[in-house]
């Protein structure tokens, strides 16, 4: 006799977990089924920014929601502290001629939705952090933004989902996904599962997943490099971006130091592991130096890099297939998954189930890359 | 990487300048290999032979005769015409064979067309009520201080704990007239039970004439020596004041001011691990140790190990699997064939099995045994750098997935700078006492680069200094 669900999750990042979760408080039977463990890619390895900007605007209305989600994030997990701190986003100019793109920027955010952004001037920017290097020149901050605990959340969302009855397959791969009538077919190495919803949350790895039914993507997984510093006394309070060049910088409470913002190593699909560039690494650090000089000071403790999937313009791949019922995607969340992690989640579980969506996935179907005949 | 510097090239670079690395390199220079070796400290001998070339100087006799023979292995290795640096930390390797060397304030990159890591071994960790008062410290730790410096404790001490070194320390200490106010050997029955099969292979090598002459030194001098001593805390304010342990159903009490602990040693496989080398599951001495032909080839072709490093085979055994690995890297590098490699290596090979004969036994006594971790209270530290006790791995375990990582991901034990060299053996061995999955699901922490801390100016010197073209960002408004 083969186990059956009502819905079948491909994938244990925030994705999968925060789509497990807002399906099983609907009352549905979901099996999650992951690879390896959950969080052990890009969710768990990321940034944690939860941030905005520079974000294209058909994902504005997903940010909006997003950002209310995280704002109310320990209620949503029964009281679990997932680390979410709102500190505030702060865009910075780097030259004379950042500042008009960046206000431009700004101004598109305050056109599409709701959120605000506060134009800081060179004195109140140095107010709101004194450290850092005299070339910077303007900022705008954004206070709804924030930062979180990576794995810590998706942990959240998962142990919320276990809660409500949704059962987690670690080191379980899915080899294949086969339509028989209203039901889908899904493989591991050993078992076969059954379930008439398929989703696919599988990052970096959907595009394979996605061609199981018949929807044709390019993904392309890349691993952006991080590094950590040793704890240091209270450098800034915000979490720090660039207008001009990738760059993120935070401190978390314990006085560690972040740093990212895109800069790539190589990634090897198959064995999840990743290999770092120093060239570009040494760039990142010296980055994160000529805003915050004093950071030239600390030790490095660890360097990694995580496996995310790039779409082909840049936009999250959410909604259903274009070619089989039963079928769904969220993946490729290229570069900004995590912040959007609790609305898409909850998004696509109303669509699947059939409410009406608090905000609409049109922009993000899959359908938009395949012109009728590829089909 | 990129960056590479022409003349930073190398045919053989050795990491460690131990027995097992300086015989390596002997080895290789015989058979005309261009060899590199480095070392993180600032003179070669390793753990055993540490403080014979470069410290200050005083009478080292009381250490022994196995410590004075590490003289002329070192002699030869400094007049060798290999390339040696000292106080270089290799931080990272990648599997194209480059290698990231940092000497405090600078980090070069050299590309090595074959490695050996002869990287030694570590003292495993073992928490215990209160092990992070000051005045606890590790034998390990006590014996560089005596061999490197001279330094003793004035005061009386007590050593507790299991494992060959400790009994050596305690020897060494009474010939250099240290107070020793107890041995308390922590060694259970049941590693007993699981070592007398063995006991045959043991008593026909030379260690245990060893062991028994240590024992006596230790029993004519009226040191009480205490087998089968559990329950060992640390009890004091501020530091420690006093060892209380439980011996045959009593519990005793000891006034200390330095209390030494040691439970055994195992393979130092960081660099190993970062390179992405597969490591396999040892049952015998319950430690991941890197997996290698009997040449000490990894899974990553250009890439050996050798000595501690390897497996644990003790100081005498060192120099022969180092030879070994280097002889191997002369084939790797097209300079012998496979005949000669075997004529070679051969004598080695004899050699290392006489040598191996006593392991068994010694595996099996000072192995990792149920006893330390299962009386280990919830409340005490596992994982020092995050300040994390053994309830919340426990706790941990029994929730979603029992590998290591997971669990590192969800508490961060493992993951501040000493990245799990305190921790890892101790949470593996909760882990799998509790949520009982296999060694494989538990497997290892993934070592991240560097391996132990390095300067953010010296990465900064690695990279470009203009920005890489796809990481400027379009100042053009998006759609
Ligand atoms: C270094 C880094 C920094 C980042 N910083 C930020 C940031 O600050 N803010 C932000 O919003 N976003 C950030 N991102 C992006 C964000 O992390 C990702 O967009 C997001 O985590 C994607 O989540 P996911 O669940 O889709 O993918 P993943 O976390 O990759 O999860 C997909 C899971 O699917 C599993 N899987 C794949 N195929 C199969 C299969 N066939 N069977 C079973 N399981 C399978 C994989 O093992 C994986 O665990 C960053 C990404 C990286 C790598
Ligand atoms: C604390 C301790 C004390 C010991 N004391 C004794 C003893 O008294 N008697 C005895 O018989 N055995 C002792 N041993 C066992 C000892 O490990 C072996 O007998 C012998 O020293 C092994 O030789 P080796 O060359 O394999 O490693 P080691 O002698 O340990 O040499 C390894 C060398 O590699 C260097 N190294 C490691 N990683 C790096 C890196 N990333 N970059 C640069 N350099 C690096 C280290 O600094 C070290 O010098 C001890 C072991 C330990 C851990």
């Amino acid at each position: 006799m083969r186990t059956s669900f009502d819905a079948i999750i491909i994938g244990a990042g925030i994705h999968g977990c925060s789509l497990a979760m807002h399906l099983a408080v609907r009352q549905l039977k979901v099996a999650v089924f992951e690879q390896t463990y959950p969080a052990r890619h890009a969710s768990g390895v990321n940034a944690g920014s939860v941030h905005h900007i520079p974000r294209l605007t058909a994902e504005l209305p997903l940010a909006e929601l997003t950002l209310k989600m995280w704002h109310g994030i320990k209620d949503l997990l029964d009281g679990y502290d997932c680390g979410y701190r709102q500190v505030g986003h702060l865009k910075i100019a780097e030259a004379d001629e950042d500042i008009e793109p960046m206000h431009r920027i700004a101004e598109g955010v305050e056109r599409h939705c709701s959120i605000k952004e506060v134009h800081l001037d060179r004195q109140s920017l140095f107010r709101l952090e004194p450290e850092l290097a005299r070339n910077c020149i303007a900022g705008i901050f954004s206070p709804e933004c924030g930062y979180a605990q990576p794995a810590r959340t998706v942990h959240g969302f998962r142990a919320k989902a276990e809660r409500h009855g949704a059962q987690f397959f670690n080191s379980s791969r899915i080899t294949n996904a086969r339509r028989r009538g209203r039901v889908w077919e899904v493989s591991t190495a050993k078992d076969v599962f059954e379930a008439p919803i398929v989703v696919n949350c599988a990052g970096a790895w959907g595009e394979q997943v996605a061609g199981w039914a018949g929807d044709k993507v390019t993904v392309r997984p890349v691993a952006l490099m991080m590094t950590v510093l040793a704890p240091m006394r209270p450098v800034m309070s915000t979490v720090i971006g660039l207008t001009r060049r990738m760059l993120s910088i935070k401190q978390f409470e314990n006085g560690t130091v972040v740093i990212g913002g895109g800069y790539r190593g190589t990634p090897e699909m198959e064995t999840g592991h990743t290999t770092l560039n120093y060239s570009k690494l040494g760039y990142n650090l010296r980055a994160a130096t000529e805003v915050f000089p004093v950071l030239a000071q600390g030790q490095v403790v660890r360097s990694w890099s995580g496996i995310e999937g790039l779409s082909p313009d840049m936009l999250s791949i959410i909604g259903p297939s274009a070619n089989e019922e039963g079928f769904w995607h969220s993946f490729a969340h290229s570069t900004h998954g995590f912040y959007l992690g609790p609305a898409v989640g909850r998004v696509l579980a109303e669509t699947i189930v059939g409410e009406t969506p608090a905000v609409s996935l049109t922009p993000f179907h899959i359908a938009r890359f395949m012109s009728s005949g590829s089909a | 990487m990129s960056n590479t510097i022409e003349d930073n090239e190398v045919d053989l670079l050795i990491v460690g300048a131990g027995p097992a690395g300086m015989a390596s390199a002997l080895q290789a220079r015989e058979l005309g290999i261009q060899t590199l070796v480095v070392d993180e400290k600032g003179q070669p001998g390793g753990q055993i032979y540490a403080g014979h070339h470069g410290s200050p100087d005083f009478d080292r006799s009381f250490l022994g005769k196995d410590y004075a023979k590490g003289r002329s292995l070192i002699d030869a290795f400094m007049a060798s015409d290999c390339r040696r640096m000292f106080k270089s930390l290799v931080w990272d390797i990648s599997q194209d064979g480059h290698a990231c060397m940092s000497d405090g304030s600078q980090t070069s990159f050299v590309l090595a067309r074959h490695v050996i890591l002869a990287s030694g071994a570590l003292e495993r960790a073992f928490p215990f009520e209160g092990w992070t008062l000051p005045g606890v410290m590790t034998a390990g730790g006590a014996q560089i201080l005596l061999k490197t410096a001279g330094i003793v404790p004035s005061h009386p001490v007590v050593l507790a704990g299991s494992g060959p070194l400790l009994l050596l320390l305690a020897t060494q200490f009474l010939a250099c007239g240290v107070p020793v106010s107890a041995v308390l050997d922590t060694t259970p029955a049941s590693n007993w039970r699981r070592a007398t099969p063995f006991l045959a292979g043991f008593l026909s090598s030379r260690l245990a004439a060893k062991g028994a002459a240590m024992l006596l030194r230790l029993r004519a001098s009226g040191i009480p020596v205490l087998g089968r001593v559990t329950q060992i805390r640390a009890i004091g304010n501020g530091k420690i004041e006093t060892v209380e342990y439980r011996h045959e159903g009593q519990i005793g009490r000891l006034q200390a001011e330095t209390l030494i602990v040691h439970q055994g040693i195992e393979p130092e496989t960081r660099l190993a691990r970062v390179a992405n080398a597969n490591h396999a599951w040892d049952a015998r001495t319950r430690s991941w140790l890197p997996a290698c032909d009997e040449f000490g080839r990894t899974s990553i072709p250009h890439i050996s190990v050798a000595g501690d490093g390897r497996a644990i085979l003790g100081a005498d055994a060192a120099p022969a699997t180092g030879r070994i690995a280097a002889i191997d890297a002369a084939f790797a590098l097209g300079r012998i064939d496979r005949d000669t490699r075997q004529r070679l290596s051969d004598p080695l090979f004899k050699e290392l099995r006489r040598l191996g004969k006593p392991r068994k036994f010694i595996d099996a006594l000072f192995s990792p045994f149920p006893g330390l971790y299962d009386n280990l209270n919830d409340s005490t530290l596992v994982c020092r750098c995050e300040e994390i006790p053994a309830a919340r791995i426990r706790e941990e375990a029994r929730r979603s997935s029992a590998d290591i990582n997971s669990v590192k991901s969800r508490l961060r034990c493992g993951m501040g700078p000493c990245q799990g060299r305190f921790c890892e053996t101790t949470v593996r061995e909760l882990l799998l006492r509790t949520a009982v999955p296999s060694c494989q699901e538990v497997g290892q922490l993934r070592i991240r680069p560097p391996i132990k801390p390095v300067g953010v100016e010296e990465i900064i010197s690695l990279g470009v200094k203009e920005i890489p073209p796809e990481s400027r960002i379009p100042l053009e408004p998006r759609a």
